[in-house]
């Protein structure tokens, strides 16, 4: 187990990784309930796990595919969130994507391509790069990234993606 | 419109935020807060994206409804993209007793309309009572239940300007859930009169839940004398009565096929009956992403009236031709009726969803499948028919 953090390397983390789990999360999940569990689990793991990084690059690297696998586990487990109560609702609002956005279009994707345009179009990964991240067969998400531009191409194309 | 891009970037805790969050990560001694790290953050990300992407959303409310859909009709991207054209918001509802059922959606195309529900607890405890008698209700059998379950409304007749005041009794169809959740979801299918829809003000009026056990005391030993428990288990006591309105102009016309085209029907069966059974004149043909509707004339043909003679016995105690037309109305419903997809794939009508038949005098007949999941018209290719075969136009 990791040494207990100090509030520098405590810092360090939250201020470089926070950000891109919750984007994770949302992208994989559709929805912001289960994000903020995810991000909490991720941080978690990482100071119970204490993984030795031989880089930066390495260290993003394993939070990118711990934030995934973490949101995989939690689709398996069920399916369907109906916890939200009314009145919790208004703090808790679900994104509403404006219609005919491309958000809105990658929404309707499959998790596994959701993330894939995340990781390339946002985060600026190669598909070499992103299969090595989620451990898939640089083929498999090549053919992925071919899919979704298909589906997505007007919309990129309108936002001046290539 | 905001971009994905800019969307994704401004989706980010605040300085607060984080900071709190970097508390919630040091040891004990070094954080004097209290609150859980898990429900800290979990209220911290909740407000930041909030924040950031609730500026176009009115509520939370629908996203989870649209979940509640794709798990009952399907999470493909395209019946996911189908989804969110046939669903209009609704959120009307009522409270009684703590308890509130509020109708989140209506579900319709051209052919077919489903309200969805929703019931919580104002508490934001599971809706159903956590007692021994109550723990093994389940929705395998569908067995939840409203005491009173009735829409009262104005339906008008489709292709007509006919309408008339029902006030119908209807059966909530529970989606899938566990004994301590603390929402549960049902439909209510407002086809059930396959001509009629409802438009204009409705209400929904719901009378408390309960569900129904029936289970035998016997033992091996015993079975002659066997007990039989039948009772019903009373879960939620209410009264939720709940108006809205039905927009009449939301739904897309159905795709109308194949009027006054004929067909002859093979039926496989073993032994076979004469064959074809019967010829077909096609009336109307509907087809939309939740039903599909066949309205046809048909003529039995001689020789398979003959074979049905035969096999008549008095013995069945119904006059011939009561008996010839049980037997036809089972065969007509074993006809080869099947869609062809445009990946290539034929797949029977009857495996796509729940079938119904009705026969009108004269010789008339309807087959309508209500689709388990929704399939958009344009993933058809054609509409096979007997002997005839009915390309699908695409938009």
């Amino acid at each position: 187990m990791r040494p207990p953090l100090d509030r520098q390397e405590a810092e360090r983390l939250v201020e470089t990784y926070a950000d891109l789990i919750l984007r994770l999360s949302y992208t994989y999940l559709n929805q912001t309930q289960d994000a903020q569990d995810i991000c909490q689990t991720v941080f978690l793991k990482l100071l119970e796990r204490a993984p030795a990084f031989a880089s930066p690059a390495h260290e993003k690297a394993w939070i990118i595919r711990t934030t995934v696998n973490t949101c995989k586990d939690l689709l398996k487990s069920h399916w369907r969130k109906t916890t939200v109560a009314i009145e919790a609702a208004a703090h808790i609002p679900a994104p509403i994507p404006e219609t005919g956005s491309l958000l809105a279009a990658v929404n309707l994707l499959p998790p596994k391509y959701r993330i894939v345009i995340y990781l390339h179009y946002y985060e600026g990964y190669t598909a070499q790069e992103i299969a090595h991240l989620l451990g898939r067969p640089p083929a498999t998400v090549l053919t992925q990234l071919r899919r979704g531009r298909e589906k997505l191409k007007p919309l990129l194309e309108k936002e001046g993606y290539p | 419109m905001k971009s994905y891009h800019d969307t994704m970037e401004s989706l980010r805790f605040s300085p607060e935020d984080k900071a709190a969050m970097v508390q919630a990560l040091l040891p004990p001694a070094a954080s004097p807060r209290k609150l859980s790290r898990r429900k800290k953050m979990a209220l911290l990300a909740a407000a930041a994206v909030a924040a950031v992407l609730c500026a176009a959303c009115a509520t939370g409310l629908l996203q989870d409804t649209f979940a509640a859909l794709a798990a009952r009709f399907g999470d493909s991207p395209d019946q996911m993209q189908s989804i969110q054209t046939l669903t209009q918001p609704v959120q009307a509802s009522a409270t009684d007793n703590g308890v509130t059922i509020s109708v989140e959606a209506v579900i319709r195309d051209g052919n077919h309309i489903y309200l969805l529900s929703r019931m919580t607890r104002e508490d934001d405890q599971p809706v159903l009572p956590q007692t021994e008698q109550a723990k093994n209700v389940s929705n395998g059998d569908n067995t939840l239940q409203f005491q009173t379950d009735t829409l009262a409304g104005t339906y008008h007749e489709a292709d007509s300007d006919a309408s008339t005041d029902l006030n119908a009794t209807t059966t909530a169809e529970f989606l899938s859930f566990e004994v301590h959740d603390k929402s549960l979801y049902f439909l209510h299918d407002l086809s059930f009169l396959r001509d009629w829809i409802p438009t204009g003000p409705i209400t929904l009026t719901l009378e408390n839940l309960s569900s129904h056990e029936r289970y035998s005391t016997s033992t091996p030993s015993s079975v002659t004398e066997a007990q039989i428990v039948d009772r019903e288990i009373p879960l939620v006591e209410g009264t939720w009565t709940i108006p809205f309105s039905l927009d009449s102009d939301h739904a897309e016309p159905p795709l109308s096929l194949g009027r006054g085209q004929t067909f002859r029907s093979e039926i496989r069966r073993n032994p076979p009956v004469a064959s074809p059974l019967f010829e077909g004149t096609i009336q109307t043909i509907r087809l939309s992403p939740m039903a599909f509707y066949l309205t046809y004339d048909y003529t039995v043909a001689p020789a398979a009236l003959e074979v049905l003679t035969q096999k008549y016995s008095p013995a069945c105690q119904l006059s011939l031709d009561q008996w010839i037309a049980e037997e036809l109305s089972f065969l007509m419903m074993e006809q080869n009726l099947s869609l062809t997809f445009t990946d290539g794939t034929q797949v029977p009508l009857s495996s796509l969803g729940s079938v119904s038949g009705a026969f009108s005098p004269d010789n008339r007949h309807t087959y309508a499948v209500q689709f388990q999941k929704i399939i958009p018209p344009d993933t058809i290719s054609s509409i096979t028919i007997g002997d005839l075969t009915i390309p699908v136009p695409h938009k």
